[in-house]
């Protein structure tokens, strides 16, 4: 799976460790994050996130 | 004798500007003060006194004070109920005056163009017909001599009012001379850009006794345009100039030809280039009328050998329909029965997308085009109606209107001020329908395409297309009145692709229809609908084909061809071999024991692509300019944008270039944008290339250009300094062709509100990066409410939500108030205002509970080890070296986020390229240049300080003072607060750090350069690295803390470490979500005096420079990142 990063804060959000902040269970795509999950440092929307190389 | 059988005609001088030097008692003008007209009925001596003093000079005829006499202008004091009365008055002021001298002289009524310019939609062109109507009546039944339009600004204005003239006349059975005149600014063309070129073809199918000039320029700036007209108007030419080209001095217009100069001037008009009617406007006396009579005496008109060239014209310029090189190319492509892409933007009511076909047609090469709006399920009337005030407005060459129906081709005609072709009329229905189409043409002065079909069906034969061609020819010439050259005769085109036998001969007949049409239709033109030819077959082939088949077609006389213009092929660029496979198709040729010529052709062009069949790729000189500076937005690229410029600049006004290639462009760029396929960076490169043509520009417009575009209004709210966000506002919209003005940052609501009223703007941008900014927009709102404003405020701030905008602030103000989450949503949304969609933003809950990210812990221990500061009180330190700075940078978040350089649908190759290739080589670059330039001077104000908690409170004990920081308290849990991660005195007190960082002023002064100078890419790029500097400085000083309090042990393990925090203990910047009030700077201040490093505090609490971060210092191991 695709880990994401925050463009605000370079957060990374790697599928394997989920987010723990944010309720969300390891093993979940990006895709399948809920719409109004947000990024756990800088609360920066989804739509922030840029998909890592 | 009469009038018409003068040699030359003596007109008199000027109404207006003696009316205005007389001395006339007050209740003379009445209420009325400036109404001349008025002065018809209230002093018609003085009136007949002037037009006395005229005659006694010399001059043959008078023109009527009627010049504002419609409901039009007398409306403008109240007066449009007394049209009737005072134009009665008026020829009978003229009237008395002539008997007084013996009974000699003409009257001219004269009609003004009023205030309104129809052509710009100022008035509706039947309201426009009804006010001349009502006044041209009046002087004709008072026995006026001849009627004279002067002082015509706009096309479209003398259109409606000759159209409604000589119906007048027809009504009332009268015939009398009615002459035109025409007002050339220095600019060179009428004050909506006709030349007198177009002027001359869209008014030349009239019976008009003369065509002329008046006003505006002395007789000097009018030479090259009666020169033009004593070339190429078939009627008598009139010259009547001011005395001069008027000038300012002390305050009063001052006209300065003297008598004698003017009569020179005018008198070697009439003998050089046979100018029959002259006379003199503004600022021409008696004197000069006398002494021009005197010179006149001894000078007869110079003959003239006028060339008529028969043109199409547009509001712009004229087009003659025998081009140079011919044939004359009708773009096709603005059909919604032939172009699916024009169809599915008509569909959609996307009429800008519509004319942007027609635009993309006239770069490629068009020199008029077709517009057909004839769809199923649509309201063909007003589609072509609405285009075709698109068309007339922003296309430069001239509008074809495609329809079959009377009604709607009506419509077009009557808002169309250029000369149009209408296509088409044919005996299919046995001529009810030709009627009526040839009374329009006649009517409005329009040219028309004629299909050889009859009610026997469509001219197969070079015979039979010829036998109905005459009969049309005929009808149209004997019966309606048209001449030859306004029609154009189409010998259809059928296709030879389809292999049906009894097409074989069908090319080669229209060609022989063609060649026949010369001498036995004589003076009128051919078309042909090209690309029929080819119906049938592979696009690569038919390409060749429609080129070859135009070649031979114009060989052999064709003078017009409906056909897209940038695929057709010079000769040149196609193969012997192909042209003879052509060529044996379009005549059917076949060589003994070969395939027949369908097969041969098939055979032939299979396989081949469109790369094969299509010139090689456009190369700088073959592009048209218009093209070539799209091209040149697009990619962000100057060089050389000034030469296209001033190419362009003789082909289209600079207001057109402006909006119908600059504007177009940059929508572009942002729809790239908007889908992911550019990103922002590349956007400011093309907004540079704007920019910097509108500078270019800028000298070339006319103000009624200048003064175009929406307005709106820009400004940090009060308090907030930052102000890159607002820009980039200013950068988007100013370069999409809306006027912005930026009041710059901390600007209270009183000034928005005042200067929002001074300049009448149409929007009002706030803009806000801190919390506490989205709280005072909210807080502002009902302020501009009671204000009485109502226009949209658009909200854009980092703090700012859609749910906060629709719940908090929308209900406080009365007008729109929108969220935009970017500077292009703020473009999208002064898009809506002038589609009038806009509306205020709404929020509806998703229904799911959205929990507050951040930490969870409920419980914060209460034993932590507190660490021992290194020292009490505060220091500062300004020697810290810039380039230590450099490895804290957040480089994604620079890359991706400030700069803009996402990945987003890149392939992950593509990305890295770019990374590698263009964001980093910058990157260092711009490092290099803060070292070097010493842009960078990292300073930090710092210490540590015994404090406790109580309740939300920390308390923070200095030099025996207490110093309180009130923290806020999550509503929802856990309920953090930072007060909780320090110890109570109950529990022994505890050690807190602060620190306020800068990276000093400079960035600002170098960023604000940049911004003034227009390098948006290079003010984004520097501005943002200013920022990530700067919390480099926070990020490195914070660990520069951690380890002198001990508790460094916890390194981050790489950068990605320090954004989420693997250190012990946080930091919480001031302004931010875990404590948004900026209140708490007054004790900071007053702790860290940081004065001494140059930052400064605001009346509201923000530091100065803006580059300046500051924080607490909290070191409980659970103290991380959390929001209220």
């Amino acid at each position: 799976m695709k880990k994401y990063i925050c463009t605000n804060c370079g957060y990374i959000y790697d599928p394997e460790a989920g987010d723990p902040m944010g309720d969300i269970p390891p093993g979940t795509a990006f895709e399948a994050l809920p719409d109004e999950w947000v990024c756990p440092m800088c609360y920066a929307p989804k739509a922030t996130f840029d998909e890592m190389e | 004798m009469g009038l018409i059988d003068e040699s030359v005609l003596l007109f008199d001088g000027a109404c207006g500007t003696n009316l205005q030097g007389l001395s006339l008692p007050p209740s003379a003008w009445g209420k009325y003060e400036g109404c001349n007209e008025y002065l018809n009925l209230s002093a018609p001596e003085a009136i007949e006194e002037l037009h006395s003093s005229f005659l006694s000079a010399g001059a043959m005829v008078l023109e009527t004070n009627t010049f504002g006499a419609n409901s039009v202008v007398l409306a403008e004091y109240g007066l449009e109920g007394r049209v009737e009365e005072i134009n009665r008055a008026a020829v009978k002021n003229a009237r008395d005056a002539i008997a007084r001298h013996g009974g000699r002289g003409y009257v001219a009524g004269s009609i003004g163009p009023t205030t309104k310019l129809p052509s710009l939609g100022h008035i509706p062109s039947e309201e426009l017909a009804r006010s001349f109507v009502s006044q041209i009546r009046v002087l004709v039944e008072s026995g006026v001599d001849l009627l004279l339009f002067e002082t015509c600004q706009d096309l479209l204005q003398v259109k409606i009012g000759l159209v409604s003239c000589f119906e007048e006349l027809s009504r009332l059975g009268r015939d009398i001379p009615v002459m035109v005149s025409l007002t050339i600014e220095s600019s060179g063309t009428m004050l909506v850009g006709t030349d007198v070129a177009a002027a001359v073809a869209a008014l030349e199918p009239f019976p008009l006794f003369s065509l002329g000039l008046n006003c505006a320029t002395g007789p000097e700036g009018m030479k090259s345009h009666i020169r033009y007209l004593s070339r190429h108007w078939p009627g008598r030419v009139s010259c009547i100039p001011n005395a001069g080209m008027p000038q300012v001095v002390g305050g009063q217009t001052f006209y300065p030809l003297a008598p004698e100069a003017f009569a020179a001037e005018l008198a070697a008009f009439v003998a050089g280039e046979g100018v029959s009617i002259v006379g003199g406007c503004c600022g021409s006396t008696p004197e000069h009328i006398g002494r021009l009579a005197e010179t006149l005496s001894s000078v007869r008109p110079a003959p003239r050998a006028v060339e008529e060239k028969p043109s199409l014209g547009s509001l712009y310029q004229a087009v003659e329909i025998r081009q140079d090189i011919p044939p004359l190319l009708i773009g096709e492509r603005a059909n919604a029965n032939g172009s699916r892409q024009f169809r599915e933007r008509l569909l959609a009511d996307d009429y800008e997308g519509a004319l942007a076909i027609a635009l993309q047609q006239e770069g490629d090469g068009a020199h008029a085009l077709d517009l057909c709006t004839a769809y199923a399920g649509r309201d063909e009337k007003k589609d072509l109606a609405v285009l075709t005030r698109l068309f007339a407005q922003s296309v430069r060459i001239p509008t074809v209107i495609d329809s079959t129906s009377p009604d709607c081709i009506e419509e077009a005609l009557k808002i169309h001020p250029g000369k149009c072709l209408i296509n088409s009329i044919n005996l299919e229905d046995g001529g009810k329908n030709l009627d009526r189409i040839c009374r329009l043409a006649k009517k409005y002065g329009a040219a028309v395409v004629a299909l050889t079909i009859n009610e026997t069906g469509m001219a197969m034969t070079a015979g039979e297309k010829l036998a109905t061609a005459k009969e049309i020819y005929d009808l149209a010439v004997r019966r309606y009145a048209l001449r030859p050259h306004d029609l154009l005769f189409d010998m259809l085109t059928f296709t030879i692709g389809s292999g049906d036998p009894s097409l074989h001969n069908a090319a080669a007949e229209t060609i022989e229809a063609v060649r026949r049409a010369k001498e036995e239709l004589p003076g009128a033109f051919t078309i042909l609908g090209v690309s029929n030819v080819s119906f049938g077959l592979s696009p690569p082939s038919r390409r060749i084909l429609n080129s070859v088949f135009l070649h031979e077609a114009v060989e052999a006389g064709l003078t017009a061809a409906i056909i897209d213009a940038a695929k057709i092929l010079p000769l040149a660029k196609i193969t012997e071999e192909d042209r003879q496979v052509c060529l044996d198709l379009l005549y059917h040729r076949r060589t003994e024991g070969a395939d027949a010529p369908l097969e041969a052709f098939l055979a032939h062009f299979s396989g081949k692509t469109e790369e094969e069949g299509s010139p090689p790729a456009e190369n700088g000189a073959d592009v048209p300019p218009e093209k070539a500076l799209t091209a040149k937005v697009v990619a962000g690229d100057r060089a050389g944008i000034e030469d296209l410029l001033s190419i362009l600049l003789s082909r289209r006004t600079a207001g057109e270039v402006i909006n119908q290639i600059l504007v177009p462009a940059m929508r572009h760029v942002g729809e790239l944008f908007g889908r992911g396929e550019i990103l922002l960076p590349f956007v400011l490169k093309s907004a540079e290339v704007m920019k910097q043509s509108v500078d270019y520009l800028e000298p070339f417009l006319v103000k009624a250009e200048r003064d175009t575009g929406r307005k709106v209004l820009l400004a940090t709210v009060a308090g907030d300094v930052h102000d890159i966000g607002k820009n980039l506002v200013d950068i988007i919209l100013s370069n999409n062709g809306y006027r912005v003005y930026n009041l710059g940052i901390k600007v209270p609501a009183e000034t928005i509100i005042g200067k929002a009223r001074e300049y009448g703007v149409d929007a009002i941008g706030l803009s806000g990066l801190l919390v506490k900014s989205a709280i005072i927009m909210k807080e502002s709102m009902p302020q501009y409410r009671e204000a009485g404003l109502s226009m949209p405020i658009l909200l854009g701030g980092a703090a700012l939500t859609e749910k906060f905008v629709a719940e908090e602030c929308v209900p406080g103000y009365g007008g729109p108030v929108v969220y935009c989450a970017d500077a292009f949503a703020g473009l999208a949304a002064m898009q809506e205002l002038e589609a009038g969609t806009l509306h205020s933003t709404t929020y509806r809950e998703t229904g799911k509970k959205v929990t507050a990210p951040g930490r969870r812990e409920a419980r914060i221990s209460r034993d932590n080890p507190v660490p021992k500061a290194p020292f009490l009180g505060a220091r500062h330190i300004t020697d810290i070296p810039a380039d230590l700075l450099f490895p804290y940078v957040n480089e994604q978040a620079l890359f991706r986020g400030r700069w803009g350089y996402r990945r987003g649908k890149m392939a992950a190759e593509e990305y890295r390229r770019l990374v590698e290739e263009t964001v980093k080589p910058m990157y260092e670059n711009l490092k290099r240049q803060c070292v070097e330039e010493n842009l960078s001077r990292p300073m930090v104000a710092y210490g540590y300080f015994r404090c406790f908690s109580e309740d939300d409170t920390l308390v923070v004990q200095h030099e025996g003072r207490d110093y309180a920081f009130p923290f806020p308290r999550q509503t929802n849990p856990p309920h953090l607060c930072i007060a909780d991660y320090f110890r109570t005195t109950a529990e022994g007190g505890d050690i807190a750090g602060f620190f306020v960082a800068t990276i000093g002023e400079r960035f600002g002064q170098a960023t604000r350069e940049l911004f003034e100078a227009n390098r948006y890419h290079d003010y984004l790029m520097l501005h943002a690295l200013s920022v990530e500097l700067t919390d480099a400085l926070a990020e490195y000083w914070h660990e520069v803390m951690r380890r002198e309090l001990g508790i460094a042990d916890q390194k981050p393990s790489g950068p990605e470490g320090y954004v989420v925090q693997e250190y012990q203990g946080s930091r919480y910047g001031f302004g931010y979500p875990a404590c948004p009030d900026l209140e708490a700077h007054r004790p900071v201040f007053e702790l860290l005096r940081p004065e001494t490093i140059g930052v400064t505090l605001t009346e509201t609490m923000e530091m100065v420079p803006e580059q300046t971060t500051s924080a607490i210092v909290a070191h409980h191991h659970q103290a991380k990142y959390f929001a209220i």
